[in-house]
């Protein structure tokens, strides 16, 4: 029975990073143009799955709520039975999240009617009112029907602990909504557990006509939570995607909050903007304004390890300068140069390089800028990796060292089963018998999470022993053995016997 | 004189009760723990690995295996048990477990908590996906810590052997 349930999961699940693009229904193009229900059961007939998740959790339902498809359609898409409305999406979240963000009434009631939890906790904290509440949703029959199903506007709150209207207020231009939470009885003096009050929220967004009337309402502003932060400290951290303009910070100046604040964590503006910002001016608001720019938060990093790490070389380069050290470590043994060829572009890396950044540099759990490079091998973005590649290599950083664990760049690289990463490495010529310190080669590795069989072939062709066992006593066709995807893929493995 | 005889019969004293009290402590056992997932498809999966006490409930944190401490709300019952206080937990290692793949640790548990009414139990949870409190649970006895234990969620089995 187990086994059964483990091969349906498997058929539920198998490839979807490669089955992406391939399924229209969960394909915006697809919904652009408004399909008829026929026209969706005919996708469905030509193959397209109607419950298929991606790898990030997205299935046909989510995608025609998004779309804002037509109800009835949601509805169908809604009668398989793997689709459940208690079916986790993304980020661990139902389809009640989603329709409550999207402000999709009418399936949102349908979802209820039907049996939808509205006490499903997500990945990140939050229940559906309170996903609702962050995403700005202003429809208040959103909240009645969730409140009328059991959600608790005085309970619920996010990871941190703020309520619906602490999250809400940010998107707000009046106060209609908050007259509404307020009857439910949410003060708008409440805070979340660190000590932040609605107008740090909302100095987060940057909402200057907000946190004008917020004050006008006589709600506190000039405060320091329990981490000893301010609304600088909040605005400087922005949202997805968005930092905020130097008039935020001329606003809450002129209101007399400090800018130049320090958390007990270390944290100051300057390590949220050095990260977030595409504006030298706000750079050098806060450098004006004393910020320390060496400053090492409780993680060892400065506001140049972060724009290393995140930002543009622009960034990179103003921050340069005034940086004292530009091989400082963080507390995992990382420098700016590391955390560059983990997640920057070339450009970055080769500038840090022509600027003395140590190649050799190797972080406390001994892995090496190999490691890095190897470990975030993404498909999409192999042109940045042969670069970073190419730059590594040319100032002698050693492809061929043991890393940490006892890995060499052959059991990092078999994570991604990835044929190319494999050939990459080829040239360089690592033993490929060497076992970590688990006792596993790199196809024993290849044997517990092949797909198919092409990568097993390609390895034991350069070499890879078939008769090394673990120190379980496994052989390679043992492992392989017990590899669900192989065995639902029904390949042949006895050529590992 | 008399001060030393004193002495040297407090001496003798605190030498045996030292004694004593090392052979009396129970001695921690050391087991390799080996987790094998199966090839679900996702991200990494967090692992925690909990003595639980003859009534069911949560006693220690053996071993932890994901070191994202923003995640740990997710492994929900675990984190009502450990959340509250945070004591630090010396097993920690930084990754998670993908599919198809295992983690091998060490864990300690001491000799008392063996055929004692003692469960251990493996909990796991995946990011966007189900989480199961008892991926793998089973009672401490001196048979059981030898044996492989198939798991019910992301777990295909675990092993144990003694160190």
């Amino acid at each position: 029975m187990k086994q059964l349930i483990t091969i349906a999961l498997i058929l539920a699940c198998t490839f979807n990073v490669f089955a992406q693009d391939t399924n229209s229904l969960r394909d915006k193009k697809f919904w652009v143009n408004k399909p008829s229900l026929e026209k969706v059961k005919q996708t469905i007939k030509e193959g397209n799955s109607p419950s298929e998740l991606t790898a990030f959790g997205f299935d046909a339902v989510t995608s025609s709520i998004f779309a804002k498809a037509d109800f009835n359609i949601t509805k169908y898409l809604l009668s398989f039975e793997e689709n459940g409305v208690n079916k986790l999406t993304h980020d661990g979240r139902t389809y009640l999240f989603w329709a409550a963000y999207s402000g999709n009434l009418e399936l949102v009631n349908y979802l209820l009617k039907n049996g939808a939890k509205t006490d499903i906790i997500d990945d990140k904290g939050s229940s559906p009112l309170i996903f609702a509440a962050a995403a700005g949703q202003t429809n208040t029959k959103i909240y009645d029907a969730l409140i009328a199903h059991g959600a608790n506007v005085l309970t619920e709150t996010s990871k941190d602990g703020a309520n619906a209207l602490l999250l809400l207020v940010p998107k707000l231009s009046d106060f209609e909504l908050v007259n509404y939470f307020e009857s439910k009885g949410i003060d708008l003096k409440s805070k979340d557990n660190y000590g932040n009050g609605v107008f740090n929220y909302t100095a987060k967004s940057g909402n200057i006509d907000m946190l004008k009337k917020l004050v006008a309402k006589g709600i506190e502003y000039n405060t320091i939570n329990k981490n000893g932060g301010n609304a600088f400290i909040f605005a400087s951290q922005g949202g997805r995607g968005h930092s905020n303009g130097i008039e935020v910070y001329n606003y809450l100046e002129s209101l007399g909050i400090e800018a130049n604040v320090t958390t007990k964590k270390g944290t100051n503006p300057l390590h949220n903007v050095a990260a977030n910002t595409k504006d030298i001016k706000i750079l050098d608001y806060f450098i004006k304004k004393g910020v320390d720019v060496n400053k090492q938060d409780e993680n060892g990093n400065t506001p140049f390890i972060k724009a290393a790490q995140s930002n543009s070389l622009d960034i990179v380069k103003y921050l340069e300068p005034l940086n004292k050290n530009i091989n400082l470590l963080n507390k995992k043994g990382q420098s700016a140069l590391t955390l560059a060829v983990e997640r920057n572009k070339p450009e970055v890396v080769s500038y840090l390089l022509a600027n003395k950044a140590d190649a050799k540099i190797v972080d406390k759990e001994g892995n090496n800028l190999a490691y890095y490079l190897v470990n975030t091998y993404s498909k999409r973005q192999k042109t940045g990796f042969n670069e970073k590649a190419k730059l590594l290599k040319a100032n002698q950083v050693d492809f061929t060292a043991t890393q940490a664990g006892n890995n060499t760049l052959y059991q990092i690289a078999i994570e991604k089963l990835d044929l190319d990463l494999l050939k990459f490495l080829e040239p360089i010529k690592i033993d490929i018998n060497t076992t970590n310190k688990d006792g596993l080669s790199v196809l024993h590795i290849a044997a517990m999470k092949a797909k198919d069989a092409s990568i097993l072939k390609y390895l034991i062709e350069q070499g890879a022993d078939k008769k090394a066992l673990t120190e379980f006593e496994e052989s390679v066709f043992d492992l392989a053995q017990e590899n669900e995807i192989l065995k639902a893929n029904a390949i042949d493995i006895n050529f590992l016997k | 004189m008399k001060t030393k005889i004193k002495l040297y019969a407090y001496l003798s004293i605190l030498a045996l009760t030292i004694l004593t009290t090392l052979a009396f402590t129970p001695k921690p056992n050391t087991f390799k723990c080996m987790v094998q997932m199966i090839n679900y498809s996702g991200e990494g999966a967090y692992v925690v690995i909990s003595l639980i006490n003859p009534e069911g409930d949560y006693e220690k944190t053996l071993y932890v295996q994901g070191d994202d401490d923003e995640w740990y709300h997710d492994i929900s019952e675990w984190w009502r048990f450990y959340g509250k206080t945070r004591p630090s937990i010396d097993a920690i290692t930084g990754a998670t477990i993908g599919g198809g793949e295992r983690a091998i640790s060490v864990v300690e548990i001491e000799n008392d908590k063996i055929d004692a009414g003692y469960s251990i139990r493996f909990e796991t949870a995946v990011e966007d996906k189900e989480y199961h409190t008892k991926d793998v649970e089973f009672p401490l006895t001196s048979e059981n810590v030898k044996l492989k234990h198939e798991g019910n969620g992301y777990i295909r089995y675990v092993r144990m052997i003694p160190q």
